[in-house]
């Protein structure tokens, strides 16, 4: 019976994203405040039909119902509880039934923007358009990806869910990611909107907090995603590059330069149809990413469904949706305001470094669809690797980085004056202390101290609003999140740095009570055993980790076999503090009492995540005191 | 215009593509190599650490095995490995490329779980493997009596594929 209810909400909710489609092209009433009626009371009932279906789904999953297909194929009855929760959105049916509902909860909260209220055009197409794309969505998901199917006869047991998949970041990476790409739809809707209705700036002052919060999700899901590739993927790794990694990366860009461009958009009314294309092409990746990741055209280590008929109607949502965005623009954008722009303004500032962020993510665009498009040309069949994308992104961002800093002594309008008075202190201050680390860490390469000194740059051109305000800060909206976000963005720079040079990889093999030294530490391996866990066997290794003598910690790294598939899991032992961590991966059996095993040191590696929080922290600042801010406005 | 049209074109271009890759069906990636001879390399014997080039090691159908000890699907395939290297019936060399490996746990695995190989070469910092474009182990060629490739399967070798892909090109070679 529950699939079948499913089933009812789903239609019902895609009814309701046509109507909200409909009614606000005008279709239903000429009257503003009859649309916007109108449109408040189908999108929150919308929202409420995908709800209960997500609740429905949630119960088949929590009753082990394996008449419904997608629960025999993504769980079983020895799944723990949390997991059958997480098993709602491990498969592609259950993940686009969170997009679409993610979609519906950020366009029911822009329904309630009430600064919004004050442009109903502009709110009224905007809301109409999130309408036209949950349509599509819907309609996607009812043709090709119903999570209601059901399986008849239906099976004892189900299949399980990839224990990949089995850990607490996947629980909520998943929605958080989704959440950042789902939500670039607001500003995509509002952009498009202006276009369409009023076409001039004021799009901008709306659309900046729902990026800003967008942006926030965003960031949070690749920080969680890397983080559990770090522990879970077993070889200590937190990028890998891989075309679903660069699929939320390239948005992320976009993301961030749109960010600021509408910062300019928004308090000098220019960059305008730049903001509008940013904002048109970040959610066209957004799309993107869901395409590589649910087509299965990119061999990938997250490659769950391939089905070309999936593949082909995700590729015409994308197609309609940025392809008409598009030829809006093309058709409607005004000539930008001639204005002379003084190269060292902020605006110009600003400006550069969003050229940079794009090209960033051109970049690793092409290093994406390289391979697909050599195959296209018959030219061979390769793939794009980690040294391609390591190598090639330094060169938008070691400007990026400097310029970073320049833009934030720069004034509006302006050629800032005395700007190399300014900037000069700092510069000397970050190279010293750039040296000074690579002399405490030890010379590395020229390529290490500039990474270095970027960083420190990065954070210390971030602090010095602090300094030059005599430790006062103005309650202005732009000025700590500005802070938080770039001393954030410094803290990971440096962790990926001082990591990526200084950190030592070592295999071994080890008998009982033997010891293995990396760097400064020895490990010593004391017991080797077998345990059982809820739904898997593990075979776990006791590492007792010292320092000059000194015990440090003892580790417990894990080989799991789960129940539902013959491939092994690795549970790394990580010792981590913040300024360095030790992780240690089982490897196999050799034989005679000897097992392989995987350490690694890896100095500063927290700060890659650190980082990101510090600049989520920004951000939703930003968010928190920019509603307040808009809302006095009224 | 042609500027704004700009960002329509390059979209355009990409879906193109995009589309056009939807119906590569074949998602493995084949072999540039194939119908080519092995890359040329200078190795040494993981065993008796004697230099081998490859003109040394072609001369009959074989096998060339990309594997190490840290490769999980180098396990699940090697007790079939070793079952084809003492399988009467078929005369097949299986020459064994040890790939980023440990010379000491190499040796240690040969000697737990049974050596199928005909020789062992070793390639520590993985150079040769690059050439012969391997991108995880395991990895399997099959190569003629002149050293040219017929075939390459990317990940786990057993009986089932062996005897659906492999057998009926070594009958068609021999």
């Amino acid at each position: 019976m529950i699939p079948e209810l499913g089933q009812v909400f789903l239609v019902a909710a895609l009814a309701s994203a046509l109507l909200q489609f409909l009614g606000g092209i005008g279709l239903f009433s000429r009257k503003n405040e009859n649309i916007e009626a109108f449109i408040e009371r189908i999108t929150m009932f919308q929202t409420f039909s995908l709800l209960i279906c997500f609740g429905l789904l949630t119960t088949a999953f929590l009753q082990d119902d394996f008449s419904v297909l997608y629960v025999a194929s993504n769980s079983n009855t020895a799944l723990p509880f949390a997991y059958k929760i997480a098993a709602v959105w491990g498969g592609h049916e259950g993940s686009l039934l969170l997009w679409v509902l993610i979609l519906s909860i950020w366009t029911f909260l822009l329904s309630k923007d009430r600064a919004l209220k004050s442009s109903p055009d502009l709110r009224i197409q905007s809301l109409s358009i999130l309408g036209l794309i949950s349509f599509g969505f819907l309609l996607f998901i009812l043709y090709t990806s119903n999570p209601f199917e059901r399986l008849l006869p239906s099976p004892i047991q189900g299949r399980g869910l990839n224990p990949l998949l089995q850990d607490p970041a996947l629980v909520i990476h998943p929605p958080t990611l989704y959440a950042g790409y789902v939500g670039l739809a607001v500003p995509f809707s509002l952009a498009v909107s202006s276009l369409l209705t009023v076409n001039n700036h004021q799009w901008a002052m709306h659309a900046r907090t729902w990026t800003v919060l967008s942006w926030v999700f965003l960031t949070g899901g690749i920080a969680l995603g890397s983080w559990w590739a770090y522990y879970e993927l077993g070889w200590g790794g937190w990028w890998f590059w891989d075309p679903v990694e660069n699929a939320s990366l390239m948005p992320w860009f976009l993301a961030t330069a749109l960010m600021h461009s509408l910062i300019v958009t928004e308090k000098r009314g220019i960059f305008n149809g730049f903001s509008t294309l940013l904002a048109i092409t970040a959610f066209s990746l957004s799309l993107l990413g869901t395409f590589l990741v649910r087509s299965g055209v990119l061999i990938s280590v997250h490659s769950f469904a391939s089905d070309p008929q999936r593949g082909l109607f995700i590729l015409g949502l994308l197609a309609f949706f940025s392809g008409s965005a598009l030829i809006i623009y093309s058709i409607k954008q005004k000539k930008n305001k001639q204005e002379k722009l003084h190269p060292l303004s902020r605006e110009s500032l600003l400006l550069l470094n969003n050229v940079f962020l794009c090209a960033s993510a051109g970049l690793v665009l092409i290093g994406t669809v390289y391979p697909l498009i050599l195959e296209m040309l018959d030219l061979g069949k390769i793939s794009v690797g980690p040294p391609y994308f390591n190598f090639v992104i330094l060169f938008p961002f070691i400007p990026l980085l400097f310029s970073i800093g320049v833009a934030v002594f720069s004034n509006w309008s302006n050629d800032s004056k005395n700007l190399i008075n300014k900037v000069s202190p700092i510069i000397l201050i970050a190279l010293m202390l750039g040296f000074a680390f690579t002399f405490i860490y030890g010379w590395d390469s020229l390529l290490t101290l500039i990474g270095v000194f970027l960083a420190l740059w990065t954070i210390l051109t971030g602090i010095s609003p602090l300094i030059k305000n005599r430790y006062s800060i103005n309650k202005s909206t732009n000025i700590i999140p500005m802070m938080l976000g770039h001393i954030g963005l410094g803290i990971m720079i440096l962790g990926i740095t001082v990591t990526s040079s200084y950190g030592i990889t070592f295999d071994d093999s080890m008998n009982i009570e033997q010891t293995s030294t990396v760097g400064d530490y020895e490990f010593k391996l004391t017991e080797i055993g077998k345990r059982n866990g809820p739904n898997y066997l593990a075979q776990y290794a006791s590492i007792e980790i010292s320092k000059d003598g000194q015990y440090v910690e003892t580790v417990y790294p894990e080989k799991r076999v789960y129940d539902t598939s013959s491939m092994p899991m690795t549970e790394a032992g990580i010792e981590a503090n913040l300024f360095r961590d030790l992780f240690i991966a089982v490897g196999e059996d050799i034989g005679g009492g000897s097992w392989s095993m995987h350490l690694q040191y890896k100095p500063l590696l927290r700060l890659i995540w650190y980082g990101p929080i510090i600049m989520i922290l920004g951000g939703l600042i930003r968010v928190f005191l920019g509603k307040k801010q808009t809302e006095r406005h009224q | 215009m042609i500027r704004r049209l700009l960002p329509l074109f390059i979209f355009l271009l990409l879906l193109g593509f995009l589309f056009q890759s939807l119906y590569n069906k074949d998602t493995e990636l084949p072999s540039p190599l194939i119908g080519k001879p092995i890359p040329a390399f200078n190795l040494k014997n993981l065993i008796t650490e004697e230099e081998h080039s490859s003109h040394e090691i072609i001369g009959e159908v074989s096998l060339i095995n990309v594997w190490a000890t840290w490769c999980v699907g180098c396990e699940m395939e090697h007790e079939f490995l070793v079952d084809l290297s003492q399988d009467k019936r078929i005369d097949l060399p299986i020459i064994g490329l040890n790939w980023k490996d440990d010379d000491r746990l190499a040796k240690l695995w040969l000697k737990q779980l049974g050596d199928p190989y005909s020789i062992v070469l070793k390639d520590p910092k993985g150079k040769a493997a690059i050439d012969f474009g391997v991108y995880g182990a395991p990895e399997t060629f099959l190569v003629d009596s002149s050293g040219i490739i017929h075939f390459k399967h990317i990940g786990p070798l057993n009986r089932e594929i062996f005897e659906r892909d492999i057998l009926p090109l070594i009958g068609e070679l021999n």
